[in-house]
């Protein structure tokens, strides 16, 4: 997180080598966190099919860091819950294999990661790992996913059922999304430009987070969850509403729980993929909610790219992370704001100021919309 | 690829409604007047998009940007003569 | 074992959709970019929207409770990317598994929140889970829950056509089963209308059955 920080600060883009996506492969050393000895033996197992177990690996590697630096109960138990957002699953593995079934009917292999193909595999492997036989969700509704699954886990610790919840969002890249991606025309070889009159598409990214949440009360925070909001545009299977008008609902929602006007916000972390469409309609809907307040907007897809179902998760993280340092971040990219959109304070440099309230928006595939508001933890009620 | 003869209308009115189901869809007169999208067979910027893939894929004729794509996507006959403007 | 009684939920309508069941002419007409799984959400949902009111369809929240989601799709998709060498567009958008419960949401203007849940055999029990926190947060009022498979056809025809003969019959059995498409309609309980009081929880299908006594 660290890491990603910096680059964002720095304005330090992983997308460099022409092809639209992230460049580095992550791999993953583990983190410096104490291990059990069966865990170690458990990991080497996994990494020796590093193609069938990376999405697997990054949600251990995350889940664990989020678990055993909170200095009590290291591991999920009887009070927990769990939920994972992912589209992609398993995908980049048996998509290989389905290909060279295809093209060298490769049959063997494609029947052995085929079995691989439904997503509550992975969930399961998972809470295996983790010791963990507790209710979980498996959210793969598109891009707003993990952003979902954060506003069900407020939700559910809030109805008594649970008393925390670890989140997780894992994407990996595939040529399924790549290609597809192509066919739409959305995506940029360059890095993308957010709300810039000149942005031509979206960059790709793969990511694994991790948010351990828990009753306010129990355990010191970095931040509170104090309004979400989901709703569905109903409108196109790809295109956001006009005007963003679902998206508004959803906002309006959080805002409504968190007993919060629009113009008390100290900061709008936006979708802003650098899409045509979704800048558009996301900068209309920010419009006509704040009037003429001057909130600042920022997007990091610049730097880190669009993670799919993660990218609720990983954005919400480094926003937390950013306001605690009292930073409201750049948008690299952006260069000349849109003419045609708004004139709304999108935020092109590094900005020190305090933040108290954060709105973290988020649009998927088949018209879904989330929210979240959150408040610093250095500002009580 | 060596294409000799000109494509048909009927050639591409077929393309068009195999890539995109139009099978139960369509009026039951196809002519060069027959817009694509709006007001004629409603089609919208996926199908649009569906038709870029089928062209390139049938004929290797790449549609390079939005603006070309309207002025090709008009009518059937527009898309025809772009088409044939290839051969 | 899990009872429903914890979940607090009220069964307000159900319904039970399998393909032996002719496919309603009026709603083939919104069918020409549907996927098999989005034929059979619409077919098994429209039974119990037709009933509701443009407003309340609304509000209405929606989650799906699918184990193969939109596979088919994502094979038919690479299928003709891996053969021809070009992706298409349409097929793309299909493949994502919520493209199933977002094509039900524009077809009935359904605006709530809307869930996609894929999560093997639990996937039913989440969905319940899911639609009672939403309930009792007020996150929404009604929640449609859907739960059906169409499991990837695409690539077994091809595959058994090509593969070893040895390895074909194992691989078929696993796309046979098929099962109906099951919804219900949900909303908080009411006192003293508990669901599942005497049985443990089986399916989202078992619970329609039961409601509509076949």
């Amino acid at each position: 997180m660290e890491k990603l920080l910096e680059a964002c600060i720095a304005g330090r883009s992983g997308i460099r080598d022409g092809t639209g996506r992230v460049d580095d492969s992550l791999w993953l050393p583990f983190p410096d966190i104490s291990l059990r000895d069966e865990e170690f033996s458990q990991l080497d197992f996994l990494r020796k099919d590093l193609q069938r177990n990376r999405a697997l690996l990054m949600l251990i590697h995350v889940a664990l860091q989020a678990l055993r630096t909170e200095s009590s109960r290291d591991a999920l138990g009887e009070r927990d819950g769990l939920i994972v957002a992912t589209t992609t699953s398993r995908l980049a593995n048996w998509e290989q294999a389905y290909r060279g079934f295809i093209q060298h009917q490769a049959a063997e292999d494609f029947l052995l990661r085929f079995g691989d193909r439904q997503s509550g595999l992975l969930l399961q492997e998972l809470s295996n790992f983790l010791k963990f036989r507790g209710p979980s969700f498996l959210v793969v509704s598109a891009c707003a996913a993990q952003l979902q699954a954060i506003s069900i886990a407020h939700q559910w610790i809030h109805s008594g059922q649970v008393d925390r919840c670890l989140v997780l969002g894992c994407e990996t890249m595939s040529e399924m999304t790549q290609e597809g991606f192509r066919s739409f025309q959305l995506t940029s070889f360059q890095v993308s430009r957010p709300f810039d009159q000149e942005r031509d598409g979206i960059n790709l990214s793969e990511a694994a987070s991790a948010l351990l949440m828990s009753r306010s009360s129990d355990v010191p925070s970095i931040a509170k969850i104090v309004g979400v909001g989901l709703s569905s545009d109903a409108y196109h299977m790809t295109s956001p509403s006009p005007e963003g008008v679902g998206l508004g609902i959803a906002v309006k929602e959080a805002l409504l729980r968190a007993q919060l006007e629009a113009s008390q916000l100290d900061w709008i972390h936006a979708h802003g993929t650098g899409s045509r469409h979704n800048d558009a309609a996301e900068a209309a809907m920010l419009s006509s909610l704040l009037g003429g307040s001057k909130v600042p907007i920022t997007s990091t897809k610049p730097i880190h790219g669009h993670a799919l179902a993660c990218s609720g998760g990983l954005e919400a993280a480094l926003c937390i992370e950013a306001m605690n340092r009292g930073m409201v971040l750049p948008t690299l990219g952006l260069k000349t704001p849109d003419p045609t959109l708004p004139a709304l304070n999108f935020s092109k440099q590094l900005q020190k100021r305090s933040i108290r309230y954060l709105l973290k928006t988020c649009l998927g595939f088949g018209g879904v919309n989330a929210a979240l508001v959150l408040r610093n933890h250095e500002f009580t009620d | 690829m060596a294409k000799s003869k000109s494509v048909s209308l009927s050639e591409v009115a077929e393309l068009v409604v195999q890539s995109l189901n139009l099978q139960n869809f369509k009026p039951a007169v196809l002519n060069e007047q027959t817009i694509l999208t709006q007001g004629g067979l409603e089609l919208d910027s996926v199908d649009i998009l569906e038709l870029v893939v089928a062209v390139e894929r049938t004929y290797g004729i790449r549609i390079n940007s939005a603006e070309e794509g309207r002025q090709v996507f008009e009518n059937l006959g527009t898309l025809l003569a772009r088409i044939n403007a290839q051969h | 074992m899990n009872s429903l009684i914890e979940l607090h939920l009220h069964i307000l309508d159900a319904a039970i959709y399998s393909e032996s069941e002719a496919a309603s002419p009026q709603l083939a007409s919104a069918f020409r970019k549907a996927t098999p799984a989005m034929q059979m959400i619409c077919t098994v949902a429209d039974k119990i929207l037709q009933k509701r009111t443009n407003e309340a369809r609304k509000n209405l929240a929606s989650i799906l409770a699918t184990e193969d989601g939109e596979l088919d799709s994502s094979l038919s998709f690479l299928r003709g990317f891996y053969e021809e060498g070009y992706p298409r567009p349409i097929q793309f958008q299909n493949s994502l598994h919520h493209a199933t419960l977002g094509f039900l949401g524009i077809q009935y203007g359904l605006q709530g929140a809307s869930v996609t849940l894929s999560q093997g055999k639990g996937s039913d029990l989440a969905a319940l889970r899911l639609a009672s926190i939403w309930l009792k947060s007020g996150q929404a009022r009604e929640v449609l829950v859907c739960s059906l498979d169409f499991p990837p056809h695409t690539g077994v025809e091809h595959f058994i056509k090509i593969a070893e003969p040895m390895l074909a019959p194992q691989f078929q059995a696993l796309f046979e089963k098929r099962r109906p498409a099951s919804a219900l309609l949900l909303t908080k309980e009411l006192s003293n209308q508990a669901l599942g009081k005497e049985t443990a929880f089986e399916s989202i299908e078992a619970l329609a059955r039961a409601y509509l006594s076949i």
